[in-house]
């Protein structure tokens, strides 16, 4: 039989899952939440976003200083002062959003193609700095030009990055259009990493096609939370794509269902309980996991 | 896209016990978005044929007699299943009949010559298939069409959560004909997640408006909440909070939305919570009719975020207006 290949679970509950509308995790919370994540052998925790705020940063840092395995990394935009917030706590992976479509350009922005390169190369430098590994996310890479794409990942490769995140952050992917920007992407012979969204329901199968043309790394939430109609799945994206890879997770973990109302009874949230205005009484604190 | 595609609902066969009232409303609003039929049981048949038109309703039937049975009713299309046709269906004479061949036969059918032979000359349905894209998913599209013709439809399963995707590539690898479901209930692809898709990237016109109504009905007909981030049907699928996010949408919606909320009858909602940053925070402000000094917006957008971890949760516009009124009257955190 041949062997699988190994797909890298970098999951994101901690950052884009808690942006769903109307969560808000406290530092215990996620610092329960990552110790199963750990445990369970996840490759990656996006931690948080350290420029939020001091209890976010200290909530990340508290994660660095108890995990064992999961390299932690922070979320940056493309600012300095992201940057150096990051810095501060030196985590394993300093991950920075470059706005990569024409319209998040000039709509978000307000800049220039010129302007984001020349931005993306100042803060790679100001991350590389502090020692941390530094990754890039291609934001809304769905309605982006490939050209531009692989323009900016050659600079980044030779500023010393190693791999680059394909982030369908409108969820308008569909399996055929995210297979054929992961194979040209992964011409540049950088590490290519996917992020997609459910707005059309087609977040797992996008992961699994992008895996299957090369993507080494998928991001996923658990439950799927997220902005809007969520992330990819991490229970379904494991389900779905099983047959055909591996994904470094500890066979102690495999029930995974257990591990799913795990993480929702620490984070307090479930199937049911998605009013924006009141939260499961499951917390973690109700649950004895502090 | 230039091509008509037939799209078939099969909600009404997962509603067994829905009121006729009820079901009438629901497929009603259903076959208003654009989509082609609805699939139900013969019974359901019996009191539908009245209220709505028998050329969007296909009957399911599993016996020459209940086929004779809708076609005295006035069916116009009829759905069976492989073992049935055999079975004394195929010698009767109904002139729109489509076979649907489970998962697990569809290889013998694609291998076998004989078998193939038996349904040679009917429309045919593949049904049940959950995964299609472990291997080349164009290549078995492209030879179930060169089989069974380009009039086949598809039911695909959701049990390895990828019903919709394989619906979707279905219809780009040249398929007019797909079945799905509200929500994919009876696991089984999204018919408002594949509507939403086609709309967004191919640019087709189906009616997504009246999604708050079909989702009520469906709730009340099922008993059974339709989940709040639900893609496509979900009531809060446009709450936003995080403070990019927030910023994007207030300087183009465009930046973060994949459809319009309007496109299905939902409307955007900013949410002010432990993500939220000064600009929401204003735009709240001013919704709220509250004229704060900005010399005290850090302050508040602090005990805010406070609150919220504290609460775990977002915060109501009464709260929000007390935590200015403390901070503002006596430069103190409210307790809350």
């Amino acid at each position: 039989m041949k062997d699988k290949r190994l797909i890298k679970i970098v999951d994101t509950t901690l950052r884009d899952g808690e942006q769903r509308a109307g969560l808000a995790f406290s530092g215990s919370e996620k610092l329960a939440c990552a110790m199963v994540m750990d445990r369970m052998g996840i490759y990656q925790i996006e931690a948080g976003i350290p420029a939020m705020c001091r209890e976010e940063k200290d909530a990340i840092y508290e994660i660095m200083g108890h995990r064992k395995n999961a390299k932690i990394s922070t979320w940056n935009r493309m600012i300095e002062s992201d940057i150096e917030s990051s810095l501060d706590i030196c985590p394993d992976i300093i991950h920075i959003g470059v706005p990569v479509s024409d319209i998040q350009i000039k709509e978000k922005l307000h800049k220039t193609r010129d302007y984001v390169e020349e931005q993306m190369k100042k803060c790679i430098l100001k991350a590389l700095s502090g020692g941390s590994e530094v990754t890039l996310g291609f934001e809304d890479s769905s309605r982006a030009d490939m050209a531009f794409m692989q323009q900016l990942a050659h600079q980044a490769a030779s500023l010393g990055i190693k791999r680059i995140r394909y982030a369908d952050t409108l969820g308008i992917c569909s399996p055929s259009k995210i297979g054929a920007d992961i194979s040209e992407l992964v011409r540049t012979d950088l590490e290519i990493e996917c992020h997609t969204h459910d707005d059309l329901g087609m977040a797992v199968a996008n992961s699994i096609v992008a895996a299957k043309n090369g993507a080494e790394f998928i991001d996923t939430t658990f439950l799927g939370i997220g902005e809007r109609a969520g992330n990819c799945n991490f229970i379904k994206f494991i389900t779905g794509a099983k047959d055909l890879f591996e994904f470094g997770i500890m066979s102690d973990f495999i029930n995974l269902a257990e591990i799913d109302n795990e993480i929702c009874g620490i984070l307090g949230i479930g199937r049911k309980k998605s009013d924006l205005y009141e939260r499961g009484a499951d917390c973690a604190e109700n649950r004895g996991y502090l | 896209m230039n091509r008509d595609i037939y799209l078939t609902d099969k909600t009404a066969l997962e509603l067994r016990g829905a009121s006729p009232e009820g079901l009438v409303q629901f497929l009603d609003l259903v076959l208003g978005t654009g989509i082609t039929e609805a699939e139900v049981h013969p019974f359901q048949l019996k009191f539908l044929k009245d209220r709505l038109s028998v050329e969007k309703l296909a009957v399911w039937v599993e016996t020459p007699a209940e086929a004779a049975a809708c076609r005295r009713m006035g069916a116009a299309r009829f759905v069976t299943n492989a073992e049935s046709y055999l079975n004394g269906i195929d010698k009767m004479e109904i002139p729109d009949l489509t076979v649907e061949i489970r998962a697990n036969s569809v290889h013998t059918f694609l291998t076998d010559t004989r078998r193939a032979e038996q349904i040679r000359d009917v429309k045919i349905r593949i049904a049940g298939i959950p995964d299609v894209f472990s291997d080349d998913y164009k290549d078995f599209f492209s030879r179930v069409f060169e089989l069974f013709g380009d009039e086949t439809s598809a039911d695909f399963s959701n049990r390895l959560f990828c019903a919709t995707a394989a619906a979707f590539e279905w219809i780009h690898s040249g398929g007019v004909r797909i079945c799905a479901s509200f929500t994919g209930v009876g696991h089984r692809a999204c018919a408002e997640e594949l509507l939403a898709a086609l709309n967004v990237i191919d640019k087709t016109g189906f009616s997504l408006l009246n999604m708050p109504e079909i989702r009520n009905v469906y709730e009340k007909l099922t008993d059974q909440k339709v989940e709040d981030f639900k893609p496509v049907a979900g009531r809060n699928i446009f709450a936003f909070e995080s403070g990019i996010h927030a910023d994007g949408i207030f300087k183009n919606p465009i930046n973060y939305e994949p459809f319009m909320p309007e496109s299905v009858g939902n409307r955007r909602r900013l949410v002010i919570g432990k993500h939220s940053g000064r600009q929401a925070l204003n735009v709240k402000l001013s919704e709220l009719r509250l004229a704060v000094d900005k010399r005290h917006i850090d302050e508040i957008n602090d005990e805010v975020r406070r609150f919220a971890i504290r609460m775990r949760r977002a915060l109501r516009d009464d709260e929000i207006k007390a935590i200015c009124e403390n901070v503002i009257s006596q430069g103190g955190a409210y307790e809350g």
